[in-house]
């Protein structure tokens, strides 16, 4: 039977290993990313904190101050680095026939 | 295929906010930032703080330029040290613009490792001075933490 544990997720987005002389051995925590701003956090069930899941980037958010989804991160660099607006749509003309 | 790159280095002696590393890949390259470890070699003491990675954008006032090692030593020189360059921290000018990407509470007897998954990487806005640092944000004493990042470019 596979037992997973209750701090553990699958897929997670980065793995934090603590060393401390006073612990027996070696803490492993799984931690999630938002797709929006790349902010890390510690998987820990039961927290209390807010996170959310944006549908239409299809990953996580840390929470309600990125709930406004202007694209994942990946996009929001391009649009900076091209002067534009973060999240702002490029329209491009379609020729049609009258 | 990505090249991978470390360096390593510590902060100066100055009471927090005190940038350990700063990885600025400016405009020459995007440094995706897959690996950190921190940890302090001073005598052990029961001090805590709260390490940051932060993405900025400036690199505040230039502390050493630490040694940019390849991991593949194949591998052509780092674009990151032909630019901007990284620099441990300093006692004055910190970089600005800081926001935090990972928030690391730690005792100073204690090494923290933090991998992340590939497609989940700290990735810097490829414009002048941006960049990635290791920061030592709050703590409860003053003391020197020492930190290693390994990126891809």
């Amino acid at each position: 039977m596979l037992v997973v544990p209750k701090h553990s997720i699958l897929r997670p987005h980065g793995v934090g290993i603590l060393a401390d002389p006073d612990l027996p051995h070696e803490q492993q925590s799984d931690y999630r990313q938002c797709i929006h701003c790349q902010k890390s956090w510690k998987v820990e069930p039961g927290s209390g904190r807010l996170r959310g899941f944006c549908m239409k980037c299809n990953g996580p958010i840390c929470g309600p101050r990125c709930s406004e989804c202007h694209g994942p991160f990946e996009k929001v660099c391009e649009d900076i680095e091209a002067g534009r607006v973060p999240g702002s749509k490029i329209i491009l003309s379609v020729p049609y026939r009258i | 295929m990505a090249k991978n790159y470390s360096i390593s280095g510590s902060n100066a002696s100055q009471a927090a906010p005190a940038t350990v590393l700063v990885v600025a890949g400016g405009t020459a390259c995007r440094t995706r930032v897959f690996d950190i470890v921190i940890g302090s070699s001073p005598a052990p003491a029961d001090n805590a703080a709260l390490y940051q990675i932060c993405r900025v954008t400036s690199i505040g006032t230039s502390g050493s330029n630490p040694v940019i090692y390849a991991l593949d030593p194949i591998d052509v020189t780092s674009l990151v040290s032909s630019t901007l360059g990284v620099y441990t921290g300093s006692a004055s000018g910190e970089p600005s613009g800081p926001v935090a990407l990972l928030d690391i509470p730690l005792n100073m007897r204690a090494t923290f490792r933090y991998v992340a998954s590939p497609g989940a990487e700290f990735i810097n806005v490829l414009s002048a001075t941006n960049g990635i640092s290791l920061r030592q944000f709050t703590s409860s004493a003053t003391f020197v933490a020492t930190g290693t990042l390994i990126w891809a470019e």
